[in-house]
């Protein structure tokens, strides 16, 4: 297609080998404290202590589970959160009157962090999965609608006035096969991000009011003095996250042909 | 659909007057009056913030004139219109289509199956037919600016207006590009207003050269280039053209980095 | 913004282990973790009980409370507390992950299931397919849920566990948010102050494994410490019995005494006794027969590993037992 040549698997491996000696010297800095250190292993298990309940929880599905719930709740808010923000924040960059009017609201709202919205979710949504995925959706909302406005208003002006020669003669057209089309790398970069933070969120949401998940994994290993499993839940998390930026970052590049 | 031959231009009395924030009134332009002749390829020289990018604004039809009038063929301007095709000097190249496809975005009204065709004669008459499923991202300044010039010319347009094309290209690629531009023009020689600082440059390419004074901008002098093409600019005939219109920006040029500061163009 | 918190949590704790750890070895302050609830050890330090241990040996008691049994044992393992009074769910779970030994089992019974006031239900058997509200899987309250489940051959799968905090249970219940909740007294003894909720099923009805009642809170001491000051962890065990002891003869009082220390109504908390919610015995003697009953429950749910084996040390309350019966003692309270 476009004729990329960076798409060799080889080169793929070499760029994946930085994070493999990175995770390397991270597991061998752990087993190094913990065997000079000594320390409670209800404070901090060894390596080997958190793959074995790893292999464990991955063996009796539990794992599974858990990753399924996180997964599912911020996917479901995410993509909720993105069919909204994309489309209004397309029409308020481009129009200064909607932004004038819905300008306000976002900006009242958006310090307010997606953890302090915990509480008031349970208050509304009690048990339900529905006051997780609305404390996700508050906080991959905002980054959605600030990155679109920003790839709208960013929109070179050079392009809008070539779109304007080449045949778009009236405002919709201008907006449906120039703007749309250069917003859309801002409009990746945001939901890439929105991604990252609303799999933070879920985490603390979870560490809170939840039955399944990895953040409940986390509290209750805390709970019960099983640090392996809070651990467990920790390198899963990790994983997974930096598992999706990739992804993310993997689109970002077929999307933008960046001029 | 081939309309043949350029549509000629006519500028009358043209102004264009900004207001400032603080009340007062900027001159950026005007009065002009020209004829551009159909078919005639027309370039504009003048010293920086003299307007001349105002000029051809207000020609593509994104600026409206404050006094005065622009006729296309006898037609008053009222919005861009790909029949006044521009090429310009950050290429505006859109980079989420492929080479192909920036050719193609003009042609619209033109039904599927011949768009590609015609697409892909403009980009062989610009040499660039191989590139054709390329980005954008992957071509030099030099060929992003020769597709630029496949999109203008793609849509059959009467007018072609060039804002610097090759100001931000090195001096050998602009050479080549020159040639490269009027071999395509003489092809089906559309009406063209050309913008350049380079007054070499000027005299390659044009039928007549206009010398703009500095803001407001108007028409300090004109010249009626008539030597067979391609020309020999360092021959002695155009170096003494070449002299009079560097001594007549020269004059234009001090007086207007002794006026305060620069006002957009 | 999960690993911040917990990266908080531990620096937390490190900063307290640091402090108290220091203060307790240079200054002998004996950091004692208790929670709001009717604690003997609240009793023994109102009426002066600890005095004569302070004088001795020349420390101070200082009590540190938590909402649950979790953050206590964070607090301990970080080395915060050296002794801690807490659910025996959390106090087994010390004693068998922490370096830490159980001393005494100074409450009895203090859970129950409840359910809204009108709830057809009328045994755990019911609770099949309903929503059950719990304190969380290291509780005291969860192997009990468990073992009522058992009986009628059901388990955790055939309900829908809820977690919560134990005094927000009762609340639960009564708003009918969910079908029923287990919970840890006084909230259970809230909840039924408030008229709107009623009793499922008494602990000792579902797992009497200790004097005919279920074990609600126990005592345990950090092990180094215990090596250490042995003659301070008994004071400290010999004053909750005393303490019991009051508690048995002057429940009213005691009652009152609670009430301005733990900011519970005195009339919930004299509801408590007289119903028998929460059962106090001289005897705390934590025998092996007892937590054998209990930790097999826990292995079962998971919560201890196989080769989890609890520290128990019966002498520290068999001394106290032997010591308070010289004198004038009084029976047991409650049904």
């Amino acid at each position: 297609m476009s004729g990329e040549p960076r798409a060799h698997p080889l080169a793929a491996i070499a760029r994946a080998l930085p994070f493999v000696y990175a995770s390397i010297v991270i597991v061998a800095v752990w087993q190094l404290v913990v065997t000079v250190t000594a320390p409670d292993p209800s404070v901090l298990p060894p390596p080997l202590a958190v793959l074995y309940a790893f292999a464990n929880l991955s063996r009796t599905g539990e794992l599974g589970v858990d990753v399924a719930y996180s997964l599912g709740r911020v996917v479901s808010a995410w993509l909720l959160a993105a069919v909204i923000a994309v489309p209004l924040g397309l029409l308020m960059g481009n129009s200064q009157r909607l932004e004038r009017i819905v300008n306000p609201f976002v900006e009242l709202l958006r310090p307010i962090s997606p953890l302090a919205w915990i509480p008031m979710a349970i208050l509304w949504f009690g048990i339900s999965e529905s006051g997780k995925v609305f404390v996700v959706f508050i906080g991959t909302f905002f980054p959605i609608l600030l990155s679109t406005v920003a790839g709208v208003k960013e929109v070179d002006p050079v392009l809008l006035h070539a779109g304007r020669v080449f045949g778009c003669t009236n405002r919709f057209l201008l907006f449906r096969r120039v703007i749309v089309p250069a917003a859309m790398p801002s409009v990746v970069v945001g939901l890439r991000v929105a991604f990252g933070t609303g799999w933070a969120a879920i985490i603390a949401a979870e560490l809170v009011a939840a039955h399944t998940g990895l953040g409940y994994l986390i509290a209750n290993g805390m709970d019960i003095l099983r640090a392996d499993l809070v651990l467990v839940g920790m390198v899963v998390i990790g994983i997974l996250g930096f598992l999706f930026d990739a992804f993310f970052r993997f689109l970002q590049r077929r999307f933008a042909r960046a001029g | 659909m081939a309309k043949g031959a350029g549509k000629p231009l006519t500028i009358h009395g043209l102004t264009k007057i900004y207001e400032t924030r603080s009340g007062g009134r900027v001159d950026a332009l005007g009065p002009i009056s020209i004829d551009v002749k159909a078919s005639e390829f027309l370039v504009i020289v003048g010293p920086t913030g003299c307007g001349k990018s105002t000029l051809l604004q207000i020609l593509a039809g994104f600026l409206a004139p404050s006094e005065g009038s622009v006729k296309v063929d006898g037609e008053p301007i009222r919005a861009p219109s790909i029949d006044r095709s521009m090429v310009f000097q950050s290429y505006a190249l859109f980079p989420w289509l492929s080479v192909l496809g920036n050719v193609e975005f003009g042609l619209r009204e033109v039904p599927k199956a011949r768009r590609r065709e015609i697409a892909l004669h403009h980009l062989r008459l610009v040499g660039l037919q191989d590139f054709a499923d390329k980005g954008v991202d992957e071509l030099s300044g030099g060929m992003k600016q020769r597709v630029a010039i496949a999109r203008a010319f793609a849509v059959d347009p009467s007018i072609l207006l060039m804002d610097e094309p090759f100001g931000a290209l090195d001096a050998l690629t602009r050479r080549f590009l020159q040639r490269e531009l009027l071999r395509i023009w003489s092809e089906q020689q559309r009406t063209v207003v050309f913008i350049t600082h380079s007054v070499p440059e000027a005299l390659y390419l044009a039928d007549r050269v206009v010398v703009m004074t500095a803001r407001p901008g108007r028409i300090k002098a004109e010249w009626t280039v008539d030597a067979p093409r391609p020309r020999d600019i360092p021959s002695d005939r155009f170096r003494d053209l070449e002299r009079q219109i560097y001594a007549l920006l020269d004059e234009e040029l001090s007086k207007s980095f002794a006026s305060e500061g620069e006002v957009a163009k | 913004m999960g690993f911040q918190r917990i990266a908080h949590r531990f620096a937390w704790f490190a900063a307290i282990a640091a402090c108290t750890a220091a203060t307790a070895f240079a200054q002998g302050v004996v950091n004692y973790g208790v929670q709001p609830d009717t604690d003997p050890s609240f009793i023994a330090k109102a009426l002066g009980y600890f005095e004569p241990i302070e004088k001795k040996y020349n420390v101070k008691v200082e009590f540190r409370e938590f909402s649950y049994g979790a953050p206590e044992n964070q607090a301990m393992a970080a080395g915060a507390l050296q002794i801690a009074s807490a659910g025996m769910g959390p106090a087994t779970i010390a004693v068998s992950r922490l370096k830490a030994t159980l001393v005494a089992i100074n409450i009895l019974e203090q859970t129950a299931i409840l359910v809204p006031i009108d709830s057809p239900l009328k045994s755990p058997c019911e609770l099949k397919g309903k929503t059950v509200a719990f304190p969380g899987i290291g509780s005291q309250q969860y192997p009990l849920l468990l073992k009522a489940l058992a009986k009628c051959g059901l388990s955790a799968n055939d309900i829908k566990l809820f977690k919560s905090s134990g005094p927000d249970i009762p609340v639960l219940v009564e708003k009918k948010s969910v079908d029923a909740g287990i919970t840890w007294d006084p909230s259970i003894s809230v909840g039924l102050a408030s008229g709107k909720v009623r009793l499922l099923a008494k602990a000792e009805q579902i797992m009497p494994i200790m004097g005919g009642h279920y074990i609600g809170n126990g005592v345990y001491v950090q092990n180094d410490y215990l090596k250490a000051h042995p003659d301070i962890v008994q004071g400290l065990v010999t004053a909750n019995v005393q303490a019991i002891n009051y508690i048995l003869c002057h429940p009213d009082d005691a009652a009152k005494l609670w009430s301005e220390q733990i900011r519970i109504p005195q009339n919930v908390i004299a509801l408590s006794l007289k119903q028998g919610i929460s059962v106090y015995s001289l005897d705390v003697v934590p025998t092996q027969k007892t937590m054998d009953a209990y930790t097999t429950f826990l292995k079962d749910a998971e919560i201890l590993k196989p080769t989890d084996t609890p520290r128990i040390d019966s002498s520290f309350a068999q001394k106290a037992l032997d010591e308070v019966k010289r004198g004038k003692t009084c029976t047991t309270t409650g049904a």
